[in-house]
């Protein structure tokens, strides 16, 4: 059956790939977030689903975690932690998004921009945060740790 | 020989995922420690508990404007005594809005403005939402009929998702 599975994703470049484009993009959300709390808190708190006093220790830390996971996928250091971070992440994501819409809230996705004037949710964001979410669990499933630090630390270590 | 082989892969998954969720685990500490750190010392860093109650995001929020909490609103619809303005696209209007309420983005506020004139004149209290917090459609909508000459306009922050939330009445289309 693995077997099967690996003819389906044989290249270890494909991994690559898609651990940079993760990575990449976690890095810009978490830049983004970062660099405006109070903008990200407003996000937060027009999704309705975090009580008050969750909104503020929420805004602080997931932009951090989120910097934290991109540099792990970029660098290839301690990738699938990385993965399985962002893999969880991006399911919390999509699952807020998919409550948002279902309760029919017109609000900003508030993923790559804090602006509050940004382009309202829509189903297409679901479907992005699911494609992301399968290219982290192939990632943590089928990494190769090419082009990654994780490699270059092992082959100095031997 | 083959149940051998699967028995091993089942073995390197189940130790790929436990070093995974090491990694995760460490990773997290992590970004919360830096994200402590950074908060910390920052300027206009984020204070960790903040209020977030609709009336105290409302105040903060409208500077020179006008709110009215969802109690007084919906208090004002049951009466008649309310002329609500949608300040989102017709789209969004389109897919739903409080009933009764007119579409009105800011940007196209001179096709509605004699009627709202009218209807101010006449004693309805206008009330203008958008979706929220923060939404800065409502009142920009708001000073935009202020300056046209529209007496009072309330702004109902976050109004379109917490009007939905109560389950109040709404109404889909043009």
């Amino acid at each position: 059956m693995r077997t099967r599975i690996m003819a389906w994703c044989p290249s270890p470049f494909i991994s690559c790939l898609f651990r940079w484009l993760l990575g990449a993009l976690f890095l810009y959300a978490g830049v983004v977030k970062a660099a405006d709390p109070h903008g990200f808190a407003l996000a937060l708190y027009n999704y309705h689903l975090l009580p008050g006093w969750m909104i503020n220790p929420v805004a602080i830390i997931l932009p951090s975690v989120e910097l934290v996971v991109g540099a792990s996928l970029l660098a290839g250091i301690w990738t699938r932690g990385g993965a399985l971070l962002a893999s969880v992440l991006l399911v919390i994501f999509a699952l807020a998004l998919g409550i948002s819409l279902i309760r029919g809230f017109d609000i900003a996705c508030g993923c790559f921009s804090t602006s509050s004037g940004a382009e309202s949710i829509t189903w297409l964001y679901v479907v992005r945060d699911i494609i992301l979410f399968v290219m982290g669990v192939h990632i943590i499933l089928f990494d190769h740790r090419t082009a990654s630090l994780d490699l270059l630390l092992r082959t100095k270590s031997r | 020989m083959e149940l051998r082989v699967k028995v091993l892969d089942f073995k390197t998954s189940i130790l790929r995922l436990s070093q995974a969720i090491r990694q995760g685990v460490f990773l997290v500490c992590l970004g919360a420690l830096l994200a402590a750190g950074f908060n910390g010392i920052r300027p206009g860093g984020l204070p960790w508990i903040g209020q977030w109650s609709p009336s105290s995001v409302t105040a903060s929020y409208l500077q020179d404007l006008q709110g009215i909490s969802l109690a007084e609103a919906w208090s004002l619809y049951q009466e008649s005594k309310a002329l609500f303005l949608d300040a989102r696209d017709p789209v969004s209007f389109g897919e739903g809005h409080i009933t009764g309420a007119m579409n009105c983005p800011p940007g196209e506020t001179e096709t509605s403005l004699e009627e709202v004139l009218t209807l101010a004149r006449s004693g309805l209290e206008v009330i203008a939402y958008c979706d929220g917090v923060g939404c800065s459609l409502s009142p920009e909508l708001a000073r935009t009929l202020q300056r046209f000459g529209v007496p009072s306009v309330k702004i109902l922050e976050d109004g379109w998702s917490r009007w939905l939330e109560a389950g109040y009445p709404i109404g889909e289309g043009g």
